[in-house]
């Protein structure tokens, strides 16, 4: 997958790639720090990092910026908007 | 090496995106434009009542610039609104609210004072929209951890605004 926008700065950039999995999903909880794909309604899938997962088991995800618009603008996802973990990040070469 | 072996990839085969959304310009906010707005409604409040008190009355060029006055305000009300709306919408966030409870309150009295701005013609009311947004952007600063001062707008209507000393 491509990343769009910066709201991942400086961990990833605008034209960064993702590869995704949902293989991680099935064997292991997701844990805060790490980074997901899900999809929001009303704003498409979305790249964002688990920063605590709810007693109630939902998910609050923050991007890096302040500007970002993450769990602090729609509040915590479920579970099953996951689709997916970041196994491995590919960034554009930075000077 | 390998982004760019990605690039080509994504280019055959049109990878899927992934939002790593934030607004665009990228967390640039300021309560500036709302303020201009809130002394431009207060200038077009001015700019009627002299209007009303010059000689010229009923005629094309009193209709046509008491259009124009209206029109502006109507305009920059709406544009006060609008900004107040976006930065608390998009940049003001929970824990925002709970250092400044009154926040919520405050932006909802900044929709009524615009609104009450663009159904009258009344100067407390202009002041009062612009009162409440001084306000909304000393509390705005002040989340960013960077002080304000009040000052006279250096031109007409002169009003009291609220500046960040950078």
């Amino acid at each position: 997958m491509r990343v769009q926008g910066s709201s991942l700065a400086p961990d990833f950039a605008n034209g960064d790639y993702v590869v995704v999995s949902a293989l991680p999903l099935l064997f292991r909880r997701l844990r805060p720090g790490r980074l997901i794909v899900f999809h929001q309604p009303g704003y498409g899938q979305m790249i964002k990092r688990v920063a605590q997962v709810e007693p109630c088991g939902k998910l609050f995800v923050l991007g890096s910026g302040e500007g970002s618009v993450d769990s602090r603008t729609f509040g915590p996802i479920e579970r099953r908007q996951v689709e997916g973990v970041v196994v491995w990040g590919i960034h554009r070469r930075r000077n | 090496m390998f982004h760019r072996v990605f690039q080509v990839l994504d280019r055959l085969f049109h990878f899927e995106v992934a939002h790593a959304h934030c607004d665009i310009p990228c967390g640039i906010y300021d309560p500036h434009q709302a303020q201009v707005a809130a002394l431009t409604v207060i200038r077009m409040v001015d700019l009627m009542a002299d209007l009303v008190k010059g000689a010229q009355k009923d005629n094309a060029e009193f209709h046509n610039s008491m259009s124009r006055y209206i029109a502006v305000k109507e305009e920059h009300a709406e544009l006060c609104k609008r900004e107040v709306r976006v930065i608390f919408g998009d940049f003001i966030k929970k824990e925002h609210v709970e250092k400044y409870p009154e926040l919520p309150t405050l932006v909802h009295k900044i929709m009524q004072a615009g609104s009450k701005a663009r159904q009258s013609a009344s100067r407390e009311a202009a002041l009062d929209l612009l009162a409440q947004v001084n306000r909304f952007a000393e509390i705005f600063w002040e989340i960013k951890g960077i002080p304000t001062k009040r000052v006279k707008a250096p031109y007409k209507p002169e009003e009291e605004i609220v500046y960040p000393v950078l």
